[in-house]
C-alpha cells in the first residue's frame, strides 16, 4: 500500500516508514511530514552513516515515487546536474547538412529537444508522476552550484536558455543531505526545512536491528547496541560506527552462531565495526575486549 | 551570540507581525495581540503569540529568523496541532533551526520557554533570591561608602553624604573580598576638609568609581562576577530572565566553543585544539572551493564552441573556454603575544595554520615590545604542538608589554613586499598598546595597501566602549570580537571573503 500526500498524517507516515524497515524518531517523522505538506525541500545534516540518504529511498518506497539521485562532488556543474547538449549528434547533424546541397541549418535546429541530454535535476522537474529528488552530499559542491540550486528549490523551475523556463508539473519531494564538511549558504538553508540527524540512542538502535535483521536474538541485539553506543559516545574515533556497520556486525555474529557477545567474539569481529587501524588500537588500548564485554553486560543506568 | 557582523534583528515590528499573521490567516488574533502589546497589557496565552515571543527570544539568542520562517513555523503548527509538546518542538525546530549549534540553543530555549508551571515558579524563586542577594550588596555599599567632610574655621560645619554610585558599582563593592573593602573604607574614614569654593567630593567619587571599575575586570576574570549575558536583553523582563537562564545553561555545559579562550583549562586544551582543527578544516574546504584554481588551466566550453562554429559547417575553428577561477588569498598574521594574550594567540595561530591548504601563503609575525617574524617555524613540517613550543622557546617577545606602533612600522619597512591586493592582514590584539595614535597612523597606511585588515579583538565586545583605542583602530580595520572559539571561527569565516 503506497501513501499519497492528500491523506497524509503523522501516524500514517510513521507506520509506513516502519513497514519498510526505517525506524525513525518522532522528530524525524514530524519534520518529514512538514516538508511534504509544506512542499519544501528537506535539508538533512549529520555525521556519515546515520541514515540520511536512506530517508530519500524510504520516501520513494512509501510513496511509490521514482528516486532521482544527484550525487554531488567538487566541481559538479550544471552540465552534469541539469542538462547538456548532445554534441556528437549536433556535429553529425551539421556535417550532414553540409553534405546535402541547398540545406541550411539554424541554431534552433540543433538546440532542440532532440539533442537535449537530461540530467537528474531536469529529469526531476519534468517527471510526470511523483518523484523523490535526492541531492546527496550537497556540501561537496561549491557555492556557485548552491546558488544555482536556489531557483530550482524555491520555484521548482529551471531555465534552459535555448528552450526557455521549464516548470515542474509534479513538485518532486526534495531531500538534500550534508555531512557538514562546510557550512551551507544561508540562502540555501532558508529554502529548506532542517533536520539534524544524529546517531540513534540505544533503544532506537535496538529497534532498528530488530527491524532490519529478522530473527536476531534479543540479548545479542541489546549487547551490540550498547557497545556501539559506547564506542560512539566515549571514544575519540576517526570514524564512528555507522548504523549499517552495526547491522553488518549483527549479521556477522549471527553467521558465527552467536547469541551473545564474548570477549573472543569481540576480538574476532571488531574490524566489522571499526575500519581504521588507529581506531581498533584506540579501543584495545582504552577498553580492551574485556572492557567492551563489560560495557555489553552493563544494565542501563548503572 | 550577539555578533556585530550579524546584528540581532530587531523585535518583529507591527507590520511584520501583521503580515505574518495575515498570511497565516490569523488576522483577528493578530489584531488583538497587537492591541494588547501596544497597551502594555499582559499578553493572552495564545499559542500564536507565544510562538512570536519564542521567536523573539531565539532572535536574541543569535538565531536569524525571517518572517518567511515565522510563517512556516505557524503553518507547521497548524498542520501538526498543539497536543503533543514533542511534536510542537519538532515542528518549530524544523522551520526555525538552520544548523547543529542552533539546534542546541533551540532545545534549551524551548525547555525554558515552554516550561511547566512548577518550573516557572522555581525560576521566579531563583530570580527573587538573586535579587535579594544583590539588594544586600547594595545596602552594604550604601552603609560603607560615606563621604565625610568638615569646614575649617570657628563656625566650621561637618557632615556625611552617600557616595553617588550606580547599582552595578554598588554590587561590585559588595562582592569584593573583605580586605579590599577595608582599604576602600580606610580611604573614606578620615573626614575631608572642604570649603565653599573647593569641594573635593567629585574627585573622591571619581577615585572610588575607577577603583571599582578596576575590580570589575578583576572579578570577571576570577569568575566572581556574573558576566553579562552575551545575548542582548530585550527589555521584556520575563523574556530577559529566560535569556539569562538559557545562556547560563549553555555556558554551564562548559561548551568550549563559548568559553573565553583565556579561561580554557589546561586539561581541556587538547580537546579545544581538536575543535580548532575541525573548524579550520571546514573553513579551508569552504575557502578552497571559492579560491581554487582550475587544474585544467583551460577547460573547453563545448556549448559555446558548437554555437560559435555552426557557420563553419561543424568544423571547430574557434574554441571557447570556460572562465578561469580567482586566485588564492595570502594571509599576514600580526599577533600580540604580550602577557595576557598567550592562549588567544595559540588558538588563532592554530586556526590560521589549519587553513594552510586553502591559502597561497601565510606569514606570521608576533609582537609585544618588538616584532618577530616566525613564519620559518611553521614551514618545518612539525605538528602544531611542536611548532608552538618552538615558537615560544625561541621567541624573545613572548609575554612582554605591547607596542603595536613599533610592530607595524617595522613590518611596513622590512616586509612591504608582502602586502598587495590579495593580502588579508589579520591583527590579533586586545587593542591595549602604548602610542595608539601612532599605531593608528601605520594601520591606515597598511589598510591602503591590502585587500582587508581584519582585527581580531580578544576583548569581549561589551567592554569595547570602555577602551578608547577600540574606536580609534576600528576606523582602519574590520574589527571582530574573538574572545571565544565560536567568535574566532565566525570572524574568520565572514571576513575572509573579500
Amino acid at each position: 500500500m503506497t501513501l499519497t500526500l492528500a491523506d497524509l498524517t503523522i501516524p500514517k507516515l510513521q507506520e509506513a516508514m516502519n513497514r519498510v524497515g526505517y525506524i525513525a524518531s518522532q522528530e524525524t517523522v514530524v519534520t518529514l511530514y512538514l516538508a511534504l505538506r509544506l512542499g519544501k525541500p528537506l535539508l538533512l545534516e549529520g555525521p556519515p552513516g546515520v541514515g540520511k540518504t536512506e530517508i530519500a529511498k524510504v520516501l520513494s518506497e512509501v510513496f511509490g515515487a521514482e528516486l532521482i539521485r544527484l550525487q554531488c562532488y567538487e566541481g559538479l556543474d550544471e552540465t552534469k546536474a541539469l542538462y547538456e547538449w548532445n554534441y556528437q549528434r549536433q556535429l553529425i547533424r551539421i556535417q550532414l547538412a553540409k553534405a546535402v546541397e541547398g540545406q541550411t541549418i539554424t541554431e534552433e535546429d540543433i538546440f532542440s529537444e532532440e539533442y537535449l541530454l537530461e540530467r537528474p535535476l531536469l529529469r526531476a522537474i519534468r517527471q510526470q508522476g511523483p518523484a523523490v529528488l535526492l541531492i546527496d552530499e550537497v556540501d561537496k559542491t561549491d557555492e556557485e552550484f548552491e546558488a544555482f540550486l536556489f531557483e530550482l528549490l524555491s520555484e521548482f523551475q529551471v531555465t534552459v536558455p535555448e528552450l526557455g523556463t521549464i516548470k515542474a508539473t509534479h513538485i518532486p519531494m526534495v531531500v538534500l543531505t550534508s555531512n557538514g564538511e562546510r557550512e551551507l549558504s544561508d540562502g540555501l538553508k532558508r529554502r529548506c526545512l532542517y533536520l539534524y540527524l544524529d546517531y540513534p540512542d540505544v533503544a532506537t538502535e535496538i529497534r532498528i536491528i530488530q527491524a532490519r535483521v529478522p530473527g536476531v536474538g534479543e540479548r545479542l541485539t541489546r549487547e551490540v547496541a550498547r557497545v556501539v553506543a559506547h564506542l560512539r559516545q566515549h571514544l575519540d574515533l576517526n570514524k564512528k560506527p555507522s548504523i549499517a556497520e552495526t547491522l553488518d556486525w549483527v549479521r556477522a555474529l549471527i553467521a558465527l552462531n552467536a547469541d551473545r557477545l564474548t570477549p573472543e567474539l569481540i576480538q574476532h569481529t571488531l574490524n566489522v565495526i571499526l575500519k581504521h587501524k588507529d581506531d581498533i588500537n584506540t579501543v584495545l588500548e582504552f577498553l580492551g575486549t574485556e572492557g567492551l564485554f563489560r560495557v555489553a553486560q552493563e544494565e542501563k543506568g548503572r | 551570540m550577539g555578533q556585530h557582523h550579524h546584528p540581532i534583528p530587531p523585535r518583529p515590528d507591527r507590520k511584520e507581525i501583521e503580515e505574518a499573521f495575515a498570511a497565516a490567516e490569523l488576522a483577528p488574533q493578530a489584531q488583538a495581540i497587537l492591541n494588547s502589546l501596544e497597551k502594555g497589557e499582559k499578553l493572552p496565552e495564545l499559542i500564536e503569540i507565544n510562538v512570536v515571543r519564542f521567536i523573539h527570544l531565539l532572535r536574541h539568542l543569535g538565531l536569524r529568523i525571517s518572517s518567511a520562517e515565522l510563517l512556516d513555523a505557524l503553518r507547521g503548527l497548524e498542520l501538526v496541532g498543539l497536543e503533543d509538546p514533542q511534536t510542537v518542538a519538532a515542528a518549530l525546530a524544523a522551520t526555525l533551526v538552520k544548523n547543529q549549534q542552533e539546534q542546541k540553543i533551540f532545545q534549551r530555549a524551548f525547555r525554558v520557554f515552554f516550561a511547566p508551571p512548577e518550573e516557572r515558579e522555581a525560576r521566579e524563586v531563583r530570580k527573587q533570591e538573586r535579587k535579594e542577594i544583590e539588594e544586600g550588596y547594595i545596602r552594604e555599599a550604601e552603609e560603607d561608602l560615606i563621604y565625610r567632610w568638615y569646614e575649617p574655621g570657628p563656625e566650621g560645619r561637618s557632615g556625611e553624604e552617600k557616595i553617588d554610585l550606580s547599582r552595578e558599582e554598588k554590587i561590585i563593592y559588595g562582592k569584593l573580598p573583605e580586605d579590599k573593602k577595608r582599604r576602600i573604607k580606610e580611604l573614606l574614614s578620615k573626614p575631608i576638609q572642604r570649603n565653599p569654593i573647593n569641594d573635593p567630593r567629585p574627585v573622591i567619587e571619581g577615585l572610588i568609581r575607577s577603583t571599582l571599575n578596576y575590580w570589575k575586570h578583576y572579578l570577571r576574570h576570577m569568575d566572581l562576577l556574573d558576566a553579562p549575558v552575551e545575548a542582548t536583553p530585550t527589555g521584556d523582563e520575563e523574556i530577559d530572565t529566560m535569556l539569562v537562564e538559557i545562556v547560563e545553561d549553555l555556558q554551564g555545559e562548559e561548551d568550549l566553543l563559548y568559553q573565553d579562550l583565556q579561561k580554557i583549562a589546561d586539561q581541556d586544551l587538547e580537546k579545544a585544539g581538536k575543535i580548532v582543527d575541525r573548524l579550520a578544516r571546514q573553513l579551508a574546504a569552504r575557502m578552497s572551493r571559492r579560491f581554487r584554481q582550475s587544474k585544467k588551466r583551460k577547460r573547453l566550453d563545448m556549448r559555446r564552441t558548437i554555437r560559435q562554429n555552426i557557420s563553419y559547417g561543424g568544423s571547430l575553428y574557434r574554441l571557447r573556454f570556460k572562465v578561469r577561477r580567482v586566485e588564492k588569498p595570502k594571509i599576514v598574521l600580526i599577533a600580540d603575544v604580550s602577557g595576557s594574550m598567550a592562549k588567544y594567540c595559540r588558538f588563532t595561530l592554530q586556526f590560521i595554520y589549519g587553513l594552510a591548504t586553502a591559502i597561497e601563503g601565510i606569514e606570521v609575525f608576533v609582537f609585544s615590545d618588538d616584532l618577530e617574524h616566525i613564519t620559518c617555524h611553521f614551514d618545518q613540517g612539525c605538528d602544531f604542538a611542536a611548532t608552538m613550543s618552538n615558537v615560544i622557546n625561541q621567541s624573545k617577545t613572548w609575554g612582554k608589554s605591547t607596542d603595536l606602533a613599533l610592530a607595524l612600522e617595522k613590518v611596513l619597512r622590512h616586509y612591504r613586499y608582502l602586502f598587495d591586493r590579495r593580502t588579508y592582514v589579520i591583527i590579533l590584539s586586545d587593542t591595549r598598546t602604548v602610542a595608539p595614535e601612532k599605531a593608528a597612523k601605520y594601520l591606515a597606511d597598511l589598510k591602503g595597501r591590502v585587500r582587508s585588515v581584519i582585527w581580531l579583538n580578544t576583548l569581549p565586545k561589551r567592554e569595547w566602549q570602555e577602551v578608547k583605542q577600540v574606536n580609534l583602530f576600528r576606523r582602519y580595520s574590520k574589527m571582530c570580537e574573538a574572545n571565544t572559539l565560536s567568535q574566532l571561527e565566525r570572524a574568520l569565516r565572514t571576513q575572509l571573503k573579500g
